[in-house]
């Protein structure tokens, strides 16, 4: 279950297959399996939809998860990223852990009625368009960044399409964009040099801070090439 | 560099008045909201809204860029909020897609509202090149300094045009003075990383600017690229490709990183937004 989204969806083990042994903590031999997985709503499969996260994730939630990973089972990126000109762990932190008024990322929800009409100049931003929020999102988009702000709004796509592990990645990658004030070809050049290899989206840098094939373990250490 | 006039001690105090009123180093403060303001070492940025006369420009641009230590410079001017959201950076900073860049461009209606006014002051090494277009789709352009424009340089044979440039900067206090610069760049050979990493090492080597970047295209085609405007306001967009002969399309990237590192990339523009 998605533990930052209770009512959200269920995952349900259809199979598992081994894959690996390695050694844990202690020595003891244990197997990997990898298993596949299948969700659930109220106790309604879903079928063949994968990467479903959850539809009601708290946005500031998971960004705060995604500073804890930073510092755990993602170190490797954290590691990576303090080596980037301009990069200051303790104003990222400051974007995924705070609250606005202190430095933190708003996230806006544009599932939210209220935000996704609203405009976009509303938020302070470099740009007054007074086109809505919700236009950002015509194609799909997971999440944006508004420049000049702290502000990333959220796509319905974030809710329906991406892993909970994920959603997580992709608060430090619109984070990245704040922190850095770079785009997507700004990314990509600067993380190829932590191993990034461009790819044709940019959800490329999301999957590659998550670094696992499935986009769901954490097991891969973060910030390499699934 | 021509500066504008001085006023000399054996004028008239009426005539100093007036001639310092005309020399306009700074423009005044009931007129243009300054929108985006940033300087870096080599590079300055300032981005303005609201109505500006062109002899108020150059006076402004003259003293923002005429700096010897400035190298890469771009003094902007945007004649209403409404010509900005169409002629500056897009609304977003990542993940622009030939659909978003579609829905602002479909948007935009010449024949009723009229054309963007825009001026701007371009300074690439030493050269600064002035131009504009008004409300009325007349397009000037004018050298203020330098021999040639700072815009088009020709590399490996292959001739450069840099069409518009997007400044930014890391978050925070400490990075006040980390300014960056992307450049968008038209040529008429091939968008390679060859060509790309050739051309970003002329750049470097023009402006000595430490964090340069250049988005390389053999079209103007620069939709996917958030800094670029939706309507670039200095040439008509001759066709509007479909979105499948956008995606058929190449550019390169290449961004400087010192102390001697150009990174590149060349890449079609992605499916997913």
């Amino acid at each position: 279950m998605n533990f930052n989204d209770a009512s959200g969806l269920d995952q349900s083990f259809v199979s598992c297959s081994w894959d690996a042994a390695e050694l844990d903590d202690e020595g003891n031999v244990v197997s990997i399996y990898t298993c596949s997985l299948a969700f659930w709503q109220s106790g309604r499969p879903l079928g063949p939809v994968q990467n479903k996260g959850g539809l009601h994730t708290n946005l500031a939630k998971a960004a705060k998860t995604a500073w804890q990973y930073l510092n755990s089972v993602w170190q490797n990126c954290l590691n990576a990223f303090e080596q980037i000109k301009g990069f200051n762990a303790t104003t990222f932190q400051n974007l995924l852990t705070n609250t606005p008024a202190n430095g933190g990322i708003t996230w806006l929800d544009d599932t939210d009625p209220s935000v996704a009409n609203s405009s976009i100049g509303s938020y302070g931003g470099t740009n007054t368009s007074t086109n809505p929020i919700s236009s950002l999102f015509q194609t799909g988009a997971d999440a944006v960044t508004l420049p000049g702000t702290t502000d990333v709004a959220i796509g319905p796509s974030y809710f329906t399409n991406e892993t909970q592990t994920q959603q997580i990645a992709i608060a430090i990658h619109e984070a990245l964009h704040v922190a850095l004030g770079q785009d997507d070809n700004g990314l990509y050049s600067t993380l190829s040099q932590f191993g990034f290899t461009q790819g044709s989206n940019s959800g490329q840098i999301t999957d590659w801070i998550v670094g696992t094939s499935d986009h769901m373990s954490t097991r891969g250490g973060g910030c390499k090439n699934p | 560099m021509q500066e504008p006039l001085r006023p000399v001690g054996s004028v008239t105090g009426r005539i100093i008045i007036v001639v310092l009123v005309l020399s306009g180093a700074s423009l005044r403060a009931a007129d243009p909201k300054t929108v985006v303001d940033l300087a870096g070492d080599h590079l300055r940025f300032r981005s303005l809204v609201g109505p500006v006369s062109k002899r108020e420009f150059l006076a402004a641009a003259y003293k923002f860029l005429g700096a010897r230590d400035v190298t890469l410079g771009l003094l902007v001017s945007y004649a209403s909020q409404r010509d900005r959201d169409l002629a500056g950076p897009g609304p977003v900073m990542d993940h622009c897609s030939y659909g978003l860049w579609r829905s602002i461009f479909d948007r935009y209606r010449p024949d009723q509202l009229g054309c963007l006014s825009v001026q701007e002051a371009v300074k690439v090494g030493s050269a600064i090149l002035y131009r504009s277009v008004d409300g009325h789709c007349r397009r000037s352009s004018e050298l203020l300094q330098g021999r040639a424009s700072p815009l088009d340089f020709v590399v490996d044979g292959h001739r450069m045009e840099i069409l518009e440039m997007h400044f930014h900067r890391p978050w925070g206090k400490e990075n006040l003075r980390r300014v960056g610069a992307e450049l968008f760049v038209r040529t008429d050979g091939p968008a390679t990383v060859s060509l790309g990493r050739a051309a970003t090492a002329r750049l470097e080597t023009i402006t000595d600017a430490e964090d340069v970047s250049i988005v390389l295209r053999s079209d103007s085609w620069f939709f996917d690229a958030c800094g670029f405007p939706a309507v670039y306001p200095f040439e008509r967009l001759a066709k509007v490709p479909t979105q499948e002969e956008f995606l058929g399309t190449r550019y390169a990237f290449c961004g400087f990183y010192p102390p001697s590192s150009i990174r590149c990339f060349e890449m079609s523009p992605g499916r997913k937004p």
